[in-house]
């Protein structure tokens, strides 16, 4: 939303906000932030799909759902 | 940033609706000025432009090369039915620079970021109205909270930030899913054994030090307890037969080659050395003498005892003692028959008793005959199992004793007789076995005894069921620890599925924090906007419409819409002649909000170089409203750099061209089924028929080609449809009243000229929108002879 001219912090805010763009919002915030929910925002891609997000997760080992998912499969 | 205005737009070449247009084609205007020179005019762009186009000519298309040249991710595509060929245009600037577009994109970015765009989708990107509807339940209602309408992009976060809730949620449910799935594991299992999976975990580091070497162990531990929990209920039940239990008896026999004597008054050890006892023996001679004399000894031993220094005469043959080898024969006997002999024998007889004694024992040696059925009667109750050792010696030692005692017999029968054969040394081995079985016997009759002590006690204090107590606890605490060894696999699977869990919470923990930290900034950002904007918006909003008024919303804002604690919520409410009507907002309403909105922007805004674009502003106002945003437009736009409004509406096109009078033109766009284009319409001849009709007049000297039958068809069609819906009926006009003094302006001759020549008017509106101008580019001679007699046609009504 280039119209709201504030300031630069609150340019970029309004611009994440114009163009949707949830991981610009994430940057704003990310320094209010803990150092683990700095880390877990580093690896979440918002532009993918929940499904998609956490097979990523998986895969880098954020998330761990390994017997589940075998027995998930088993029951398939 | 530079000033900077756009001149002209010198060319579009399949660009959106726009397949060729050339500006100087167009608008190249000759004039003769004051002087009566002949002059050229471009018709350029100034510092205020109205640009009038009805729906669907190219205004939009216009406005979406203006975002394009701005930055905006616009894509100019191609026209259609030019798929396959090349694009181009150019723009020039009023220092006469140039900016060119190709398939690549713009030549420079010298227009980049200089627009600000009041359009359809800044009305659908800033204003959204949230009420209750008919079809809502309480509890919908209830949840939607008051009529609201958002501002700028707050109504949006919702979605955007929603993506991390959803996020959440969906790792939530797949965690609880994990969980189940992993309790599923070892459920039966738990609920078979009676132990909870919350204990289970509780146990986890005492489960992980067990170890399957352990399990016969702990198996064995278990049986021995429940047998001894049955020993402590039958104790609970005969307490009687407690008391009355008696203890073991202790062996005190000792084995020891040593023997304690008492000379003169004191007690000393001597070592019993059967092989030295067996030994004792005199010299052959003597022992041959002693036995001659055997049956004189007492004779001999009372000779003895007369016999002094001072002795003369033998007191055995009365005769002169007269040398000494007599003498010496009477010392020998001395010494045979003294006192020291006599204690030694008697001595070497007393120690070969000892040791007599001491073989017999060990031949005869046996636990105490009563212990056995002592011991019988305490089992029941006692916890502890052990039995008696075994006391006895084996056969062929007792055979070895036998043989060394025989060896005693005959010592003690023959005391002077060196007796071989003695078997001390493996006496010797036999006596410390002995040992150490009295020693391990005495040392198990102690700990039965003090069992049965213990017990005896335990029950005279009532301190049994405490031991019950003590006991039942360590036979569940074995069971467990059985059931857990014997299901270390399934447990410590569970046991990681727990711990991924927990993992995994924790990024659900971190991702609410984001959540809740992205509302948070959210709810500042608006606290931001309302003080910045809202009493500006305020003001617009009532200068645009008196009959509406936007409220801000009391009370602190907050996100979430769906808080009906407390209702604040990133928006605003609206009230239209008193009534809210936020959550039915016409498109009207919500205009009126956006264009406020704008003009607060405006106001705010602090580069004044920008350009600004309003496309159709007021499409869904009314006449008064109409006027009033013209007029703002005018105040709020003088002092940026540029301006562009476009409209389709007559009537507003009207107010702006009354209002806006500072360094402004107006043009219109055309659009045939060939390509749209833009036309600069003097001020002299604003209303443009008058205009056309001008360049009708020459119309023989006008080039045939297929562009001109595209323009000029469609300056036919314009002046013949806005000339008559304007100048006849006052279409443009804002009220009844001057519509009214429009059409009675005319005199009825001047009516009855559309009455007489109405079939011509339609053959021309006909052939302009459907008919001759069809075949172009078939046949562009044809169509160019057609559209001039048509014109000319046009021109002979003299409308």
């Amino acid at each position: 939303m280039e119209l709201l001219k504030l300031n630069e912090d609150e340019l970029v805010f309004y611009d994440a906000l114009a163009n949707n763009e949830l991981m610009t919002l994430l940057e704003l915030i990310k320094d209010g932030l803990k150092e683990e929910d700095k880390n877990i925002i580093s690896q979440l891609d918002f532009q993918k799909s929940d499904n998609e997000i956490i097979s990523d997760t998986i895969q880098s080992g954020l998330l761990n759902f390994e017997h589940a998912e075998k027995d998930d499969k088993k029951n398939q | 940033m530079p000033k900077k205005m756009i001149k002209k737009i010198n060319k579009l070449n399949n660009v959106l609706s726009y397949s060729f247009f050339d500006w100087d084609k167009i608008n190249l205007v000759s004039f003769v000025d004051s002087s009566g020179n002949q002059q050229s005019h471009d018709g350029h762009f100034v510092k205020s432009n109205v640009i009038f186009a009805e729906n669907a000519n190219g205004k939009s298309k216009l406005v979406d090369i203006f975002k394009s040249l701005d930055g905006r991710d616009i894509k100019l595509n191609k026209h259609r039915d030019r798929k396959t060929e090349g694009q181009d245009a150019k723009v020039t600037l009023d220092d006469d620079s140039e900016i060119e577009f190709s398939e690549t994109g713009w030549s420079n970015e010298k227009l980049k970021n200089s627009f600000v765009i009041f359009d359809k989708l800044f009305i659908h990107n800033f204003v959204h109205s949230i009420g209750t509807e008919d079809n809502d339940t309480p509890l919908r209602r209830q949840k939607r909270g008051k009529n609201i309408v958002y501002l700028g992009n707050f109504e949006k976060y919702n979605e955007e930030i929603e993506r991390v809730n959803s996020l959440k949620t969906a790792i939530s449910a797949k965690n609880l899913l994990f969980s189940q799935t992993g309790q599923s594991i070892i459920f039966g299992l738990l609920k078979d054994h009676g132990i909870s999976a919350d204990e289970l975990l509780r146990k986890k580091s005492e489960i992980q030090k067990l170890n399957k070497d352990d399990l016969q162990n702990k198996k064995d531990q278990y049986t021995k307890q429940q047998t001894d929990l049955d020993k402590i209920d039958k104790s609970l039940k005969d307490k009687d037969k407690i008391t009355s239990l008696s203890l073991l008896a202790k062996i005190e026999k000792t084995f020891t080659l040593n023997v304690e004597v008492i000379e003169q008054g004191k007690k000393s050890n001597i070592d019993i050395d059967p092989i030295a006892q067996f030994s004792f023996t005199v010299a052959r001679g003597v022992q041959q003498t002693l036995h001659k004399i055997a049956h004189k000894k007492d004779f001999i031993q009372q000779g003895l005892s007369l016999l002094t220094d001072e002795t003369t005469d033998c007191p055995f043959c009365e005769q002169k003692i007269k040398n000494d080898d007599c003498l010496q024969v009477i010392k020998d006997y001395q010494e045979i028959f003294d006192e020291n002999f006599a204690k030694e024998e008697n001595n070497i007889r007393f120690l070969l008793l000892k040791y007599k004694n001491i073989l017999e024992g060990l031949r005869d040696l046996q636990s105490p005959s009563n212990n056995l059925k002592i011991l019988n009667q305490a089992k029941p109750f006692i916890t502890s199992d052990e039995d008696l050792p075994k006391l006895a010696i084996e056969d062929d030692e007792k055979e070895l004793i036998k043989d060394e005692i025989n060896l005693v017999i005959e010592k003690d029968k023959k005391i002077l007789d060196k007796i071989d054969g003695s078997k001390i040394d493996q006496i010797k081995i036999i006596i410390e076995s002995a040992k150490s079985l009295i020693e391990k016997y005495n040392e198990t009759v102690q700990n039965i005894n003090g069992e049965i002590e213990q017990l005896k006690k335990d029950s005279l204090e009532g301190k049994l069921d405490i031991k019950k107590e003590e006991m039942q606890k360590e036979i569940a605490r074995l069971k467990n620890e059985i059931f857990f060894i014997e299901n270390k696999e399934s447990i410590e699977k569970y046991f990681d599925v727990i711990e991924k869990q927990d993992k995994n919470a924790k990024v659900v923990e971190s991702l609410e924090r984001i959540y809740q930290a992205l509302k948070t900034k959210i709810i500042e950002q608006f606290s931001k906007f309302v003080e910045d904007y809202f009493e500006l918006i305020k003001e617009f909003v009532k200068e645009i419409n008196p009959s509406m008024e936007i409220l801000n919303i009391d009370g602190q804002p907050t996100y979430d819409r769906r808080n009906t604690q407390d209702p604040a919520q990133c928006g605003f409410s609206v009230k239209y002649n008193g009534e809210d009507c936020a959550g039915s907002l016409s498109e009207g309403e919500k205009q009126v909000i956006a264009l406020a909105f704008f003009f607060a922007d405006l106001r705010k805004h602090n580069d004044k170089n920008k350009i600004v674009v309003l496309d159709d502003p007021i499409t869904s106002f009314d006449a008064g409203k109409r006027k009033s945003t013209a007029e703002l437009i005018q105040r709020e736009t003088k002092e940026f750099n540029q301006l562009f409004v476009f409209t389709c509406d007559p009537l507003f096109r009207e107010y702006c061209l009354k209002q806006i009078t500072d360094q402004r033109n107006f043009y219109y766009i055309f659009k045939t089924k060939g390509s749209s284009s833009i036309h600069y319409a003097p001020k002299n001849k604003e209303t443009i028929y008058t205009s056309f009709e001008t360049e009708f007049k020459d119309i023989d000297n006008v080039d045939g080609s297929n562009e001109n039958v595209v323009i000029y068809g469609q300056k036919l069609r314009f002046c013949l449809e806005t000339k008559i819906k304007e100048d006849y009926f006052g279409y443009s006009e804002d009220n009844l009243s001057n519509m009214i003094k429009k059409v009675t302006g005319r005199n009825k001759e001047e009516f009855e000229k559309l009455f007489d020549n109405k079939e011509i008017i339609l053959q021309i509106y006909s052939y302009c929108n459907t008919g001759g101008l069809a075949h172009y580019p078939k046949d562009g001679s044809t169509s160019w002879n057609e559209l001039n007699y048509k014109i000319k046609e046009y021109l002979n009504l003299n409308l």
